[in-house]
């Protein structure tokens, strides 16, 4: 079931309904509906890996009870092994196993071996990444005595398989979301309308501005071969923000949806493109992600302590295994190694963490250094993105090289207008609210008229773009 | 939760009301709208007592041009519309036999395997029945002809409240009554949309995008049977019915096998019962507007050959009766 389906439009008021009606004082009863309710969720999709999904919860419900219970760490040790493992071996199997044999085998021929080895047509199960960085962080933070494991298999399984998280994050921290799961949850009006209001948000991300960058992404950069440069400057930009459109969009419809049923998750994302460096763009960019690698990779291997060296190890690592969490392909590992080496500067010359607060902080305007700041990190992060986007490493590199030919100051062939002039209003309104976690709670405080009629508006582009029934991007890793 | 259950009754009420009262606004001064297909629809009166009314999607428009079929002593008009398909064929025939005094002789529908897809009848960006001279509201549409549409309802809404003010711009500001026969290319053109231009390269990568959807498509079935069934209504009636194919650039390379195989079996089928034209005809890209629209050259060499096959066959000689 995805979230701009009409299948959620019916699902999500059943569930509210009975989650607020007949379970508002039942904790027990609150949990158990939420559990099977993520299970018709994902079981939508396909039925046949919901036995996965129960079963990494087991394992990690299990494992994480072995490590607290364990007298001495050897034994503690063992159970992270083993569960870190069979995750990892579930993760790698799906989403890997064809990547591994497709690389290496030729490399294995190269040197003499004869492997027989054979590809297998898998179906990467939806959500897989998720909710297995999920289990990991849980029996992570009881091995690192960060947390005490629960008893209770029903609190745990929500914390899995929570629906509006399950199948494209933010990836939750045990810390977080667990202690609210063991809570009753009261209805909280303003808390309520917040989560409208962000849904709201999402689906104007992902429906007015993704899916119309998408329509005309995809024409370029499948037919790359064919387009000048300036009309590939314009795919890897519609593309920049359709990437952003589609997973920040998810992300609030995920948090906004959790927010109706009394949780709060974690933010994922922070207006990226308004950051004035590459490090601040990673603290505002897919945040559970990129915190939990540095939670769990980077400060364990030491971080950015120790020498230089060190530090550019670490980093490179941190990268190069974030881009290939998105998938088993070389682009997302050169996408990876890419964004390392915009980051190595700052962090070498103790940069890395000059702009913490938000672009012109109380300030209607930016600076003009600011400007000049933002554009770089937003022209460096559109570069990576082809690479994120392109089908292979040969196809990145031939509309990378036509980009950058003469053609680029030749007119463009294909010039979606309308679409510009939605991104642009966007990006002011984006502008306009960056500093809240949603832009449309600065309508709050105009005549309900006026904010009645503007949410209209909305709801009818939402509406009226959503025949376009693009995937969320997102949903393939 | 009380307070926040009526605010958001309140809300969606509110929102439903303006939704779909500003939406019914949509047909607002068809005299005065732009669109080639509402163009065409606006002067349907005016076309009475046809030899031929020929029926189909931008494909007939594009490559039926009745001016030939006149030279040849035969009265028709081209009422093909965007993206028609068998309900928009049917809304089409009620709409000008309520129009007009005297029926046609034949009705000829156009057949390709777009037809049969689901892609046709596109109520969401072409509501055609909107605007037809007795129009039907969506709902009526939805439920005479496909019930299925109302999962999308509030999509096909959003688009109608859109064109209320679209319409209500063009109404305010075009100067031009496209019920006036000299404002109307249509009237001249009997509803034949010329284009001079020839298929490129690029145009086929702009245009790609519309038909790559159709290597999934599955063939319609229920599509197919009521295209046999409005042929009986129409038969029954006394209007001689006859399907025709036009050629096509490159189409067919855009749909699966199983497709075109059902499609094949389905042309077998009409060919037991009815009159099947089909022109036959392979021209290259300088006959082509895009990937698979014929430009006026093409439609001079398919018209004519048209006319050819109608003359050779036995059945069809009477439509050139008291000429």
């Amino acid at each position: 079931m995805f979230f701009n389906s009409f299948e959620f439009a019916i699902f999500l008021p059943i569930v509210f309904f009975l989650y607020w009606f007949f379970a508002k004082n039942n904790l027990k009863v609150q949990n158990l509906l939420l559990l099977l309710s993520s299970y018709v969720f994902y079981g939508w999709w396909d039925y046949r890996f919901l036995f996965l999904l129960v079963f990494s919860t087991f394992l990690d419900f299990f494992t994480g009870l072995k490590i607290y219970n364990s007298e001495n760490q050897t034994t503690k040790k063992t159970w992270l092994i083993i569960s870190v493992v069979i995750n990892l071996g579930f993760l790698c199997f799906f989403k890997y196993y064809n990547f591994f044999i497709d690389s290496f085998v030729p490399v294995l021929q190269a040197i003499g071996f004869k492997p027989h080895i054979w590809t297998l047509n898998l179906i990467l199960p939806v959500g897989i990444s998720f909710y297995t960085f999920h289990g990991l962080s849980y029996v992570f933070d009881i091995y690192n005595n960060k947390y005490t494991p629960t008893k209770k298999f029903i609190d745990y399984s929500v914390f899995v398989s929570f629906f509006p998280l399950l199948v494209a994050g933010p990836i939750e921290r045990a810390t977080h979301l667990l202690p609210q799961v063991q809570k009753l949850r009261k209805f909280d009006y303003i808390y309520a309308t917040q989560g409208l209001k962000q849904i709201l948000w999402g689906l104007v991300k992902k429906v007015v501005i993704a899916d119309n960058c998408a329509e005309y992404a995809n024409v370029i950069f499948n037919n790359s071969a064919h387009y000048n440069g300036s009309t590939l400057l314009i795919g890897a930009l519609l593309f920049t923000f359709q990437i952003y459109g589609d997973f920040s969009g998810y992300s609030d419809i995920a948090l906004g949806t959790a927010k109706l049923f009394g949780f709060e998750l974690l933010m994922n994302f922070n207006f990226p493109y308004f950051s004035r460096d590459i490090a601040e763009f990673w603290r505002r960019w897919h945040i559970s992600l990129s915190s939990w690698f540095r939670d769990y990779l980077y400060i364990p291997l030491g971080g950015s302590k120790g020498g230089t060296w060190k530090k550019i190890r670490n980093t490179f690592i941190i990268f190069i295994v974030s881009g290939f969490w998105h998938g088993a392909n070389w682009t997302f590992i050169i996408w990876g190694a890419l964004n390392a080496i915009y980051f190595l500067p700052l962090l070498l010359s103790h940069k890395n963490r000059h702009n913490i607060e938000i672009v012109a902080s109380g300030k209607l305007l930016p600076t003009v250094k600011d400007v000049l700041n933002m554009g770089t990190t937003f022209l460096l992060v559109m570069f990576g993105w082809i690479f994120f986007r392109a089908a292979n490493l040969s196809h990145a590199l031939n509309y990378i090289s036509t980009l950058f030919s003469k053609s680029l100051f030749s007119m463009p062939e294909v010039f979606p207008g309308y679409v510009f002039f939605y991104l642009a209003l966007f990006m002011l309104i984006e502008w306009w609210g960056r500093e809240g976690f949603n832009p449309l709670n600065k309508f709050s405080v105009m005549p309900k008229t006026i904010r009645w009629a503007f949410y209209y508006s909305l709801i009818i582009l939402v509406l009226y773009f959503s025949d376009k029934d693009q995937q969320f991007i997102y949903f393939q890793f | 939760m009380k307070k926040f259950i009526i605010r958001i009754v309140l809300f969606f009420v509110g929102f439903t009301i303006v939704f779909i009262s500003v939406g019914k606004f949509d047909n607002v001064g068809r005299c005065k709208n732009k669109n080639e297909n509402v163009k065409k629809l606006v002067c349907l009166q005016n076309f009475d007592s046809l030899d031929i009314l020929f029926l189909g999607n931008s494909y007939c428009y594009s490559g039926i041009n009745p001016i030939y079929f006149d030279s040849a002593g035969l009265k028709t008009f081209n009422l093909g519309v965007s993206t028609a398909g068998v309900n928009y064929y049917s809304v089409l025939t009620n709409d000008y036999l309520l129009s007009v005094q005297k029926k046609p002789k034949s009705v000829f529908m156009l057949l390709s395997p777009m037809t049969l897809s689901e892609k046709t009848d596109d109520a969401l960006n072409n509501p055609i029945y909107r605007y037809a001279n007795h129009p039907l509201s969506a709902e009526e549409y939805m439920f005479l002809y496909e019930p299925s549409l109302f999962k999308s309802y509030p999509k096909i809404m959003a688009r109608s409240f859109s064109r209320t003010f679209v319409n209500l711009y063009s109404y305010f500001v075009s100067g031009k009554n496209y019920c006036d026969t000299g404002e109307n290319e249509m009237f001249a053109s009997k509803g034949f949309i010329s284009s001079t231009k020839k298929s490129s390269f690029q145009d086929e990568l702009k245009t790609n995008r519309f038909f790559t959807p159709f290597s999934k498509s599955q063939f319609d079935n229920v599509k197919a049977q009521k295209f046999l069934d409005l042929a009986s209504e129409l038969e029954r009636k006394n209007i001689k019915v006859v399907f025709y194919e036009l050629p096509s650039n490159k189409l067919y390379s855009f749909f699966n096998a199983a497709y075109l195989r059902d499609y094949a079996v389905f042309i077998l089928k009409i060919k037991q019962h009815h009159n099947f034209i089909f022109v036959d005809l392979k021209l290259n890209d300088n006959y082509y507007r895009d990937q698979d629209h014929l430009n006026a050259d093409g439609a001079a060499i398919v018209s004519k050959e048209m006319i050819t096959q109608i003359k050779s066959t036995n059945d069809l000689v009477e439509l050139f009766a008291n000429k």
